[in-house]
């Protein structure tokens, strides 16, 4: 267990190193470059070469990668012109509101979506299992920018209860404590989370309900919701922890978008509004750091689902 | 959803401003008119557009407009203040010096100063402008306004002649009008206390104030304090003031807070208690929160979200009331800018033909303005008909401008244009048949059998912009002409629009739509037709618009200039007009002081007040 | 690549072998027998393919009977409630007709769904494949390079993308397909992975078939049932993209329709309640996505009857 902890460890790392080493050259490779963009139409060409020799632009790209990955090793990531600050200060500004965001999505999610997938898996095809599972599809299904839109109207404008926009604050303090400005873009991101995860865990509870030790815990006189809860649910989810870590990049994706429909700059969106601009020092770090979080998110997955499943042995 | 138009920040606009006469209030006020003291007044920012630079002295990669008009302009206050009501003049009240004095043929300059104070107790003197000036001269390079050959290579000297004077040597006679309301509005007294290259130096040690050489070391120091975001509410530096305003609170995110400057000297006095701008992710966030009716007191309505007006509406505010609070009362906030297309005189295919006047002349005929301006922009925005707007009515829009202008949409105009220039309908298409320089051919280089097949490349995000666009092609297919739209972001459009040096090769565009090109407080043709010129996109070289642009430089006459407005607008030279659309703003009914809105985009919340 | 997090039918857990499942007795009735069986009897599965079908006959034989205006413009026209001018949804705002609109964009974002989910699967499944069969150092390579693609989120490489090429349609589903290659990928090494080992594929290596061989005619097939559930999804989840990428500004633009821009460009008419932007496109897309998870669905419950049949 520990030569595969350590082998996976090492591949995250080399992974993590060709992420950005592929965003880098992606970036450097496409037409136009960085120095317009920042610059602004009326600079002259030489404020343009000016500005390129300062940042190194001219320099080969493996030069370039160097430098930017040296001054990864001592902390900095960059500087962006355009916001004025440096990428290392707007990412540790921004990521952990997203984090915020995508924490308590799950975590509502979660809490809905396994009793909601066990019930569907105990009163499977039932009137109840179909049309969860039509309204679990239903939700999956529609655009999340629509989703975020529907809500607004129902819940803000038809029905004044909740804010359209969510906690403004700079602490998370303060954003865990504006519990109704909440409510709207976690309900948003963890509604189709809510689908996917009570399907698995359905689909999970299915077949773990028609293995031996169940029906041999039924004939002992068992109950049936004791032998749920004890022993069915602690197999079932053993396989949700490793969908925890899969979802990862679906979560960034879809925090990117609640962030821009409910005026909640995190890292989704500052990562879209720096793409525009060609702001590629903000680009390159929200890669890397989002990258780390995907592998270190799924090789927390894979060991907690080697750690919780005895069957599962890893060379 | 997407980001609002895009701005595009001359140089002059950077220092420009204006304001309401002091004193008057609104007439669209519909709340009781006797102003309070105190209060809070909640700005929405455009999305995207958050200030986040502070030193006045902006460098290229730092120019945002909306750090220099809705930020640094409150706080530190250029010399000249330009905007009186919604027009861009100069606004004698809020400047900081009596209007400037030519003398000698109009080559020298003389500035005399108001008594106004710094927040430190400083008073602001010649000095403090000659600290600019000396570090205009050092630091032009880094200079985001900096046209060379203008300003400040024009001015060969610059004399503190007392305390209270400041007088300039120019290298020629320029126009006062011009002069004054492009070239010195780019000044910003600095205070003696910002002289200086260490945190625990004293002030005008930097020796910049008096001498260009020891500027570099003074601009660095300032430049890297202004780097510092963070550090903007607790920064001494920027806490020397001489505007209404100082700063309270401010984040990275765009949250600003101001408190009124105590020592403020000038005419009109903040009644609000605070003034605080809101940073928004999108147009419609920004919307959703306006409609709530509570936490924004001013703010911009999103085009979609306006009710269609009507044509024969002689308001330009919506009909009704577009929200669903009735807390709002509405002005609209005009652009002092140029909506045009630009069109590539270099383009190696069609470079030749675009140089033609009829061929121009058939494009601009092509374009439905008035359909554009009531379906595209629901009927808020007006036919752009030559280089000056209409909107709001002003001194500068000649004759030729009036009404629907030389080319107002006609499409059978434009097919007879081509026609009787040796071209032909061939399937569908415009194709020259009469290739030569006479009268009735194609045109000088213009290769026989080409056919029309032009691209237009835009920058994407408007939904407005979309929609002409597409009609634009619409129609002038119908004219024989084959308009391929092609929308990019706006940094690739602009990429490529600037791309365009030496080699021909890089001169793909043909014609490219990217918004407006915003005014100073004079809007002069010098960015867009003297040869060279950093926004001469489009490599015009017209002698005689070269001289007759010129001539408004040197020559302050509105005869002169409407001379030049007369020819642009009839030559159409490197540019299509396109539809010139205003903002509808939403502000508190129970507030004043806010109407109308300065065309330059700057605010002056000094003179907001809540009424009874 | 997905939007969403993924459903349980398009994850296996593939670091582990899974056991192949063998059964002792021949089967009463035939595999596919079975499986269609299992299929028909899902309703769900029954409405997702009638639905799909009704769409693809609306996008594509609707223009066929119901001509408009697609290529002329009208924006003196624009905006018109359903019901005025002979347009039955009214009209979009450029003027289109709103339902032909509709066929039109269906069209598209059927085509960009079904295209780059054929492209990701194929490019997804050869790579696998190979992967899982060969072994060794080789696959060890190629699935890094799955991982190290997994671990950018497929929106950012997307913006990334888009942000600097406006793209086209073929763009596009290069794009789309560039980042759903990886689940299938994933899927089909872990089949192969469990299928190497038997019985047949070991026969067909010793009676001298190469490797190719192999993976094309033994592996393939066997793993099919996987490689067509995750085709389904993908191309529920490309149309889910395009419409988050015209949200966001950077999808194909116009004179291009699609569901998605055609949802996006509406709903920006929210309060002006120009309803007939908005829900048409919106519910198309809800429904084809619907349907075409219910299809995927049940084709996994059909196929996982065929192997525990086997």
């Amino acid at each position: 267990m520990a030569a595969y902890l350590v082998r996976r460890v090492l591949q995250s790392i080399l992974v993590i190193l060709l992420v950005s080493l592929v965003t880098f050259t992606l970036l450097h490779l496409l037409p136009g470059g960085p120095a317009r963009a920042i610059l602004g139409p009326r600079a002259t060409s030489q404020q343009l070469q000016q500005f390129i020799v300062q940042n190194h632009y001219d320099k080969p790209l493996i030069l370039q990668f160097g430098l930017w990955f040296n001054d990864l090793l001592h902390g900095n990531l960059g500087y962006s012109y355009h916001l004025n600050e440096n990428v290392a200060s707007l990412i540790a500004d921004r990521l952990p509101k997203t984090i915020v965001l995508m924490l308590l999505s799950i975590v509502v999610a979660l809490l809905i979506a396994i009793p909601l997938g066990v019930y569907q898996a105990r009163k499977r095809n039932t009137v109840g299992d179909y049309v969860l599972t039509g309204f679990s599809f239903l939700f999956y299904a529609m655009p999340s920018f629509l989703l975020g839109l529907l809500l607004i109207i129902l819940f803000s404008f038809v029905l004044p209860w909740f804010s359209p926009e969510a906690p403004q604050s700079d602490s998370l303090g303060a954003i865990l404590a504006d519990g109704n400005a909440l409510v709207l873009p976690v309900a948003t991101l963890a509604l189709i989370t809510i689908a996917a995860f009570s399907r698995y865990t359905r689909s999970s509870v299915m077949e773990n309900l028609t293995q031996d030790y169940v029906r041999t815990a039924a004939a002992n006189g068992a109950k049936d919701s004791r032998i749920v809860v004890k022993h069915v649910l602690r197999n079932a989810l053993i396989p949700v922890v490793t969908l925890l870590g899969l979802s990862l990049p679906a979560l960034f994706a879809g925090a990117l978008i609640v962030e821009s429909v409910f005026n909640y700059p995190g890292m989704g969106f500052l990562f879209w509004q720096e793409a525009i601009v060609r702001d590629y020092p903000v680009l390159l770090g929200v890669t890397l750091v989002v990258a780390i979080a995907t592998v270190v998110g799924s090789l927390l997955a894979d060991i907690a689902y080697a750690v919780l499943d005895p069957r599962v042995k890893y060379a | 959803m997407f980001n609002g138009r895009r701005w595009l920040v001359p140089v002059a606009t950077l220092t420009v401003l204006g304001s309401l006469v002091a004193g008057c209030g609104s007439s669209n006020n519909a709340g009781g008119t006797t102003p309070q003291q105190g209060g809070t007044a909640t700005w929405a920012e455009l999305s995207g557009a958050s200030p986040n630079w502070i030193f006045p002295f902006v460098d290229s990669a730092h120019n945002s407009v909306n750090s220099v008009t809705q930020f640094e302009n409150l706080m530190y206050r250029p010399l000249y203040w330009f905007g009186n009501g919604n027009q861009p003049t100069i606004n004698d009240s809020l400047s900081l010096a009596a209007e400037p004095i030519y003398q000698n043929n109009n080559t020298t300059v003389v500035m005399n100063l108001k008594p106004y104070v710094w927040s430190n107790g400083e008073k602001m003197t010649a000095q403090d402008v000659q600290f600019w000036m000396n570090m205009m001269f050092a630091e032009k390079a880094n200079w985001a306004g900096y046209v060379p050959t203008e300003f400040p290579d024009n001015v060969k000297t610059v004399t503190v002649t007392s305390p209270t004077q400041i007088t300039m040597t120019l290298d020629n006679t320029y126009s006062n009008t011009w002069f004054t309301g492009n070239e010195l509005a780019q000044i910003t007294p600095m205070p003696l206390a910002w002289d200086k290259t260490s945190d625990s130096a004293a002030p005008g040690s930097g020796g910049c104030s008096t001498d260009q050489n020891k500027c570099d070391a003074v601009y660095q120091y300032l430049y890297n304090k202004s780097k510092n975001l963070s550090t903007y509410q607790s920064e001494p530096l920027w806490q020397i003031v001489d505007g209404p305003w100082k700063l309270k609170t401010f984040d990275s995110d765009g949250n600003v807070t101001m408190v009124p400057n105590p020592t403020y000297s000038g005419p009109v006095k903040p009644k609000l208690a605070e003034f605080k701008e809101l940073p928004f992710t999108s147009d419609t966030a920004e919307f959703n929160v306006l409609r709530g009716g509570n936490t924004i007191n001013v703010g911009d309505i999103p085009i979609t979200d306006l009710p269609q007006r009507s044509v024969t509406s002689s308001s330009p505010l919506p009909d009704h009331n577009p929200m669903p609070s009735t807390n709002y009362t509405y002005a609209p906030n005009y652009v002092w800018g140029w909506s045009y297309a630009p069109i590539n005189y270099a383009n190696p295919t069609y470079g030749p033909a675009l140089k033609q006047l009829y061929f121009r002349q058939a494009l601009q005929l092509t374009i439905d303005q008035k359909t554009d301006d009531q379906v595209a922009w629901r009927g808020y925005a007006v036919p752009m008909t030559g280089p000056i707007p209409t909107a709001p009515p002003n001194q500068f829009a000649s004759q030729a401008e009036q009404g629907d202008g030389p080319y107002a949409f006609n499409i059978g105009r434009a097919k007879n244009l081509l026609t009787s220039h040796g071209w032909t309908m061939q399937n569908g298409t415009m194709t020259c048949t009469s290739a030569g320089s006479a009268p009735n051919q194609c045109g000088d280089g213009v290769p026989a059998g080409q056919a029309l097949h032009l691209t237009l490349e835009y920058a994407n995000g408007v939904k407005s912009v979309d929609q002409i666009v597409q009609q634009w092609k619409s129609d002038a297919s119908q004219a024989g002409i084959d308009i391929t739209i092609n929308a990019q972001p706006f940094n690739t459009v602009i990429s490529d629009t600037t791309s365009c040096g030496q080699k021909a090769s890089t001169c793909g565009w043909q014609m490219a739509l990217f918004g407006y090109e915003t005014y100073g407080a004079v809007p002069t043709g010098d960015p867009f037709f003297l040869p060279g010129s950093a926004i001469n996109y489009g490599s015009v070289n017209d002698p005689h618009l070269t001289d007759l642009t010129n001539k408004t430089l040197h020559d302050g006459s509105m005869t002169t200039f409407h001379q030049y407005v007369d020819y642009v607008a009839q030559q159409l030279p490197g540019a299509l007009n396109t539809p010139d659309s205003y903002f509808v703003y939403a502000y508190s009914r129970n507030m004043g002081g806010v109407a109308p809105f300065n065309p330059l985009g700057v605010i002056t919340p000094e003179n907001w007040y809540f009424t009874k | 690549m997905t939007i969403n997090p993924p459903l349980p039918e398009q994850v296996h857990v593939s670091d582990t072998v899974a056991a192949p499942v063998d059964s002792g007795d021949a089967p009463p009735k035939s595999m596919w027998r079975l499986g269609l069986e299992v299929f028909l009897a899902n309703r769900l599965a029954i409405v997702g393919l009638v639905v799909v079908l009704l769409f693809v006959a609306f996008c594509f034989l609707g223009p066929l009977l119901y001509h408009t205006e697609q290529l002329r413009t009208d924006l003196a026209q624009a905006n018109q409630p359903p019901g005025t001018g002979g347009h039955p949804l009214g009209t979009d705002d450029v003027g289109y007709d709103e339902l032909g609109r509709l066929m039109v964009g269906g069209q598209s974002s059927l085509e960009i769904g079904i295209a780059a989910a054929v492209m990701a699967t194929i490019v997804g499944t050869l790579w696998g494949a190979i992967a899982g069969y060969l072994g060794g150092w080789v696959d060890a390579i190629m699935m890094r390079v799955v991982d190290t693609l997994l671990a950018i989120p497929g929106l950012f490489l997307l913006l990334l993308l888009v942000a600097i090429f406006t793209p086209s349609t073929g763009l596009l589903i290069v794009v789309i397909a560039f980042g759903a290659w990886l689940t299938p990928a994933r899927l089909v090494r872990g089949e192969t992975l469990s299928l190497r080992t038997r019985e047949y594929v070991q026969a067909a290596k010793m009676m001298g078939g190469g490797n190719r061989r192999a993976i094309l005619k033994h592996i393939t097939p066997n793993a099919i049932g996987t490689i067509v559930v995750n085709a389904t999804f993908q191309v529920a989840d490309a149309i889910l993209i395009v419409a988050a990428l015209s949200f966001l500004g950077l999808g194909v633009p116009p004179p291009h329709a699609d569901w998605g821009n055609m949802l996006s460009d509406g709903t920006a008419f929210t309060q002006n309640g120009y309803w007939w932007m908005i829900l048409p496109p919106g519910l198309a897309i809800v429904l084809v996505v619907v349907a075409f998870n219910f299809l995927g669905d049940a084709l996994r419950d059909a196929f996982e009857v065929r192997l525990r049949r086997r």
